[in-house]
């Protein structure tokens, strides 16, 4: 459908959309709350960006390391170049070990890649076990927001998902009761669980070690209790060394929720007694995007989700309006350099305000990037069909002074002598909730050459009392 | 033929992204004067608590959240000499013999002012799951164990020699449902900070 | 120095007063200018649209028309930074950097000159300041409530200040958008009127007579929602304030 439409759609419940956008702009003043605690928060965005720029620059060395590093402590690393290959080796490592029931705490990499639709076609559960993930799981819907998954739902509608699908009792909507009811199902979940996959936050090249963060302790759980960990991590999601972690951590919860850090920031290296850890390291279009002079800054993210909670449009609209993997303004970039004709609308579902430039812990320049996308589709063609024309009829006009003197002279007489309905209906959508402006009788240019022939013929300077015209 | 590992890595070296030129090295911020009052502050907005005793009597001086009286039967996990586990099992199977447990007591190696955190290693896997399924957790960190952020903590730590370390900060919680804070989300639902020194009295650690 | 005056095309169109209202503020200020006739649009919704080679011609058409100038003054922050920042990426050569860092909104400029040195002025009305996000986050008038940087003075404010008895109402989003965004007001409708009603609904609450800017594209925007509900807010342009309140005292 398009971001416009299925924004207009959200739109379209005021009362909703005003929930929506106070709820998420209350996560963006607690994350301001909390950079007024931390002194150095500018120095340190500078510094988060200076080693993403570095790791960046140096991802093959890096790699290689992270990887001698890892499997000298006895994990085992698997490359993917695509979904496909990761999802194959994620599922070989399952089915190799007759695991049919699997917990996976939140990876957006691991949605990127479609992975619990194919390992459930293969017969395996797959327990999203945040849960946010898994209410949008029981509820047959993709998360919104990659940080707060089901962002756009009300309680009492969580409430119906949890008596539909676990037998809560009718009408309890209370967040306390829901918790507790998903705790007790979920706890069944990690102690039956044959297998734990997660995410990865960072991938530390020095001492080949991957950092995941969670606030629930779901990552825990799903990696303490069964025997196999298998932890899935994006080509750019490597530091060089441990000490830069201090940097991202100080940045990374500040910037998701206001917290000055997660309740369980763990470390894994290697494999411990009695269990297994396997890397599945992948690439599926980063390399690809690190070619993109213009985007290739896009890959310094760290998923804080920042963007999206400041994003005027993203509140308004709902994650869903985006259609695509990760919404807002971060996934306006990386979805489109995915798929440029599928999402040529989300960089233009933007007012360029700028807001998420400012947040972005590792100073990606979000807003000239959906600019630069901008140029890009159009030099492609792909790009919003109806206004060419009509752009390339202004640009005209406005590169000839002449002629532009002519449409001021006549345009503007025939714009005042039209009938008002048949003005605003020739200057829909503007006028569907908006007054159009009063035309005035002559255009600045035309008074200003008045105001000097008049000057000329008498001596005088006149006072330009036009500013009283309108009334 | 060509491996997926030698693909990517060849593509990752053909391209060689070289960025404008910026400059490194941010001081790490110096202990405040106020470190208690701020590591405090920090783990009671994270939903957990800091208790400052002394070696001597913290276990009759601390507040528990579970009845510590056998009578009252209550599961522990204790990694700490004062305190003796019951009903946690033996630390040793390869199996977790509980699914559910009172109260879990570790010791910690350092608290991150600005953070609210406290890093900890657990010795074995029982002792992770311990801390994990339990319905309250309790940290012990001793003497000068205060850092003042994740940049000198990550100086002390060597992740190298580390199989499995995490920072702790405040219970388990999700605001997934309305933004509301629930506590305990899959894991303990209180969580305590105790500081033991060897004066009961204040003994601030020094600024920098 | 010789001073240019630039229009932007829409003002030059649609709100000749605001074009009026700078030049009885520089008539009164005895500022000796131009208004080079051939001007037409530095090219800034064609950028924005993603027609690179539109914007170019239009950009080059604007460095001949202000190559003789010393400075060129514009009431608009989206223009000046429109300039400043993209004219130099659009249009090769020296000349063309120049012109970029030669261009001025016209609130800086009368700041960084010290125009109104010694000018007491006076307009007594409740005054919702919107900020115009190419001003705040572009030219950096004013410190964005995003960022921790040092403070930063917002050249508008700090001009209305000087006005006696102008409140500015308190706003509980202080640098929202408005929701025009160029072609955005037109393609993605519901969104940016949704965005344009929330500004309105703040300033409304927050007590304000007139709402104003730096920028008459986010005024149109927000006086087209507020005309169609029958909103009593009226809606002035910095320059119009500046030039009633200096020169004409409390009328």
């Amino acid at each position: 459908m398009g971001h416009v439409s299925r924004a207009r759609e959200f739109v379209a419940d005021a009362e909703r959309t005003t929930w929506h956008d106070r709820a998420l702009w209350f996560v963006r003043a607690k994350r301001d709350a909390a950079a007024d605690l931390v002194p150095d928060w500018e120095a340190l965005r500078s510094e988060a960006s200076a080693i993403k720029r570095e790791a960046l620059e140096r991802l093959p060395e890096l790699w290689i390391e992270f990887e001698d590093q890892a499997i000298r402590a006895g994990a085992v690393v698997h490359w993917a170049r695509d979904a496909q290959e990761h999802n194959a080796i994620v599922a070989r490592l399952l089915t190799e070990r007759r695991v049919t029931r699997v917990v996976k705490s939140k990876s957006m990499l691991t949605e990127e890649c479609g992975l619990n639709p194919h390992l459930e076609s293969l017969g395996i559960e797959v327990v999203d076990t945040d849960l946010g993930e898994r209410i949008v799981q029981l509820r047959g819907e993709p998360p919104s927001h990659i940080v707060m998954p089901a962002i756009h739902l009300r309680r009492g509608e969580i409430g119906e998902t949890f008596e539909r699908t676990m037998g809560a009792p009718n009408g309890l909507d209370d967040p306390d009761a829901l918790t507790a009811i998903a705790r007790r199902d979920l706890r069944a979940r990690f102690l039956a669980a044959q297998a734990g996959i997660t995410g990865v936050n960072f991938a530390v090249a020095e001492t080949g070690s991957l950092v995941v963060v969670s606030n629930e302790g779901n990552v825990d759980l799903g990696t303490a209790l069964p025997p196999l960990h298998i932890a899935c991590v994006g080509l750019e999601k490597i530091v060089p060394a441990q000490r830069d972690l201090a940097v991202f951590l100080r940045l990374l919860a500040r910037s998701a929720t206001g917290q000055a850090i997660s309740a369980y920031t763990s470390h894994f290296r290697g494999r411990a007694a009695g269990r297994e850890l396997h890397i599945v390291v992948v690439d599926n279009g980063r390399s690809r995007l690190l070619a993109e002079p213009d985007f290739r800054e896009a890959l310094a993210c760290i998923r804080c989700g920042a963007c999206l909670n400041t994003c005027p449009v993203y509140r308004r609209s709902g994650g869903h309006s985006y259609e695509a993997v990760i919404p807002g303004p971060i996934g306006s970039v990386l979805e489109t350099a995915r798929d440029p004709v599928a999402h040529a609308e989300l960089p233009h579902a933007c007012t360029l305000c700028g807001s998420c430039s400012e947040v972005c812990p590792v100073r990606i320049p979000l807003h000239q990037q959906l600019l630069a996308w901008r140029g890009v589709l159009a030099r492609k063609g792909i790009h919003p069909q109806r206004r060419r024309l009509a752009l390339r009829l202004a640009a005209g006009l406005l590169a000839r002074p002449g002629l532009l003197r002519i449409f001021d002279h006549f345009g503007r007489r025939v714009a005042r002598a039209l009938p008002s309905a048949l003005l605003e209906g020739l200057a829909r959508p503007w006028t569907r909730e908006r007054a159009l402006p009063v035309i005035p009788a002559e255009s600045f240019r035309t008074q200003w050459k008045q105001r000097a022939r008049t000057s000329n013929a008498s001596g005088d300077v006149p006072s330009s009392g036009g500013d009283e015209a309108r009334t | 033929m060509k491996t997926a590992r030698d693909t990517i890595l060849a593509a990752l070296t053909a391209t060689r992204p070289v960025f404008p030129a910026r400059t490194r090295g941010l001081p790490a911020p110096p202990m405040p004067a106020d470190a208690t009052a701020i590591l405090r502050a920090r783990i009671e907005a994270a939903g957990g608590r800091l208790q400052l005793a002394s070696r001597r009597d913290w276990l009759t001086r601390i507040d528990w959240p579970v009845d510590l009286t056998p009578a009252r039967s209550a599961s522990i996990y204790s990694a700490r000499p004062e305190l003796a586990s019951r009903g946690a099992g033996d630390p040793d199977p390869a199996e977790p013999d509980f699914d559910q447990l009172d109260l879990c007591v570790l010791c910690g190696e350092l608290a991150v002012v600005e953070s609210g955190a406290v890093w900890q290693v657990p010795r074995t896997s029982h002792e992770r799951r311990a801390a994990l399924l339990a319905e309250h957790l309790v940290v012990v960190i001793e003497g000068d164990a205060l850092v003042a952020t994740l940049h000198q903590a990550y100086e002390r730590i060597d992740l190298a020699a580390v199989g499995f370390g995490w920072f702790l900060c405040g219970p388990s919680k999700t605001a997934d449902i309305e933004q509301a804070l629930v506590l305990g989300a899959h894991g303990p639902r209180s969580m305590s900070l105790v500081w033991l020194r060897d004066e009961a009295a204040e003994d601030e650690p020094r600024p920098t | 120095m010789k001073i240019g005056l630039f229009i932007p095309c829409y003002v030059d169109q649609l709100r000749p007063e605001v074009g009026l209202a700078v030049v009885r503020l520089f008539d009164g200020l005895g500022i000796a200018f131009d208004f080079p006739e051939a001007q037409t649009c530095c090219g800034q919704p064609f950028l924005t649209a993603g027609e690179q080679a539109h914007a170019a011609r239009l950009g080059r058409h604007f460095d001949e028309v202000f190559a003789d100038y010393d400075v060129v003054v514009t009431p608009s922050g989206s223009c000046a930074a429109n300039v400043r920042r993209h004219l130099p990426h659009l249009v090769p050569g020296d000349r063309a950097r120049e012109t970029a860092s030669k261009t001025r909104e016209l609130c800086e400029f009368l700041v960084e000159t010290n125009a109104l040195a010694g000018l007491a002025g006076r307009f007594p009305r409740k005054v919702g300041l919107h900020a115009s996000c190419h001003a705040l986050r572009e030219l950096r008038h004013g410190r964005p409530s995003e960022s921790r940087e040092p403070a930063r003075p917002d050249p508008a404010r700090q001009l209305l200040s000087t006005l006696a008895g102008l409140e500015f109402v308190p706003l509980a989003r202080c640098d929202e958008c408005c929701g025009f965004g160029g072609l955005f007001s037109v393609e993605e409708e519901a969104v940016s009127c949704r965005m344009g009603l929330d500004r309105l609904a703040d300033h409304a609450s927050a007590g304000a007579e007139i709402v104003t800017s730096t920028d008459v594209s986010c005024l149109l925007q927000l006086e087209g929602l507020a005309r169609r509900r029958g909103s009593p807010l009226e809606f002035l342009h910095v320059a119009e304030i500046l030039a009633r309140g200096v020169l004409d005292g409390s009328r």
